[in-house]
């Protein structure tokens, strides 16, 4: 695990010395229980750019807990979201117990207003990150 | 410096710069404890039953708001299963980066 995280770091050094590094979303290749969704590759990108830095930096990467949330209008004013928390655990991203889960089934409509105008302001935040 | 110091923002190496400096000087100020001038109205208010005591204050605590999501007393839609996922240490941990996030 050692020599492979002096590989990657020098690897990393010379990227960097040629040039600029540019992260927008990355798909993991361990994806394990974590969902291919945009807000799963930002969050996987991020905890990839962290390691990055870290490593560059001659620090020890963090282990990442990562967040997906996907959201769903069935109409403009009517959302529904599914959530996790997620973890490396054996090579894989792994749920973490007792998180997450699907918003409730017999929610108010005007929790439905809450979630669609969430899922609004959260394509907003995240366009706006990634391409300014 | 603190060991246990939060750092908002470092530019330079304070302690270099005074082990080498030509001269250093040394005072301590004090001076009497002043009111705040919050902008949020100071006041506080408790619901205690047998139960539980909420309290809503202007605490702006971030630590306790992640918790207050994750026991369920905290209205939510989705941070209340997002906070579920994270440990006391992972909140406060959360809680000082955003403390050292400058506006």
């Amino acid at each position: 695990m050692t020599g492979q995280r002096t590989n990657r770091r020098t690897f990393l050094k010379r990227a960097t010395a040629a040039g600029t590094i540019a992260l927008l979303a990355s798909p993991a290749l361990a994806q394990g229980a974590m969902p291919k969704s945009a807000f799963a590759a930002n969050a996987q990108a991020k905890a990839c750019a962290q390691t990055i830095i870290r490593l560059l930096t001659d620090a020890e990467p963090m282990e990442p807990r990562l967040i997906n949330t996907c959201y769903s209008l069935v109409a403009p004013d009517y959302g529904i979201s599914i959530a996790g928390v997620y973890h490396p655990s054996g090579g894989l991203l792994a749920d973490v117990p007792g998180a997450g889960g699907i918003s409730p089934l017999d929610a108010p409509r005007t929790f439905r207003q809450q979630e669609a105008r969430y899922a609004e302001a959260w394509f907003k935040t995240i366009t706006t990150e990634i391409f300014g | 410096m603190a060991s246990l110091a939060v750092i908002g923002n470092k530019a330079g190496d304070a302690d270099a710069a005074i082990a080498t400096a030509a001269r250093t000087v040394e005072a301590v100020y004090a001076y009497p404890y002043q009111a705040h001038a919050a902008i949020e109205p100071m006041n506080a208010t408790a619901l205690y039953t047998p139960d539980k005591c909420e309290v809503w204050a202007p605490t702006q605590n971030g630590e306790a708001a992640l918790a207050a999501f994750r026991n369920g007393q905290r209205p939510a839609t989705v941070m209340d299963r997002i906070a579920k996922g994270f440990s006391d240490a992972e909140i406060l941990a959360i809680a000082n980066w955003y403390g050292t996030q400058a506006p």
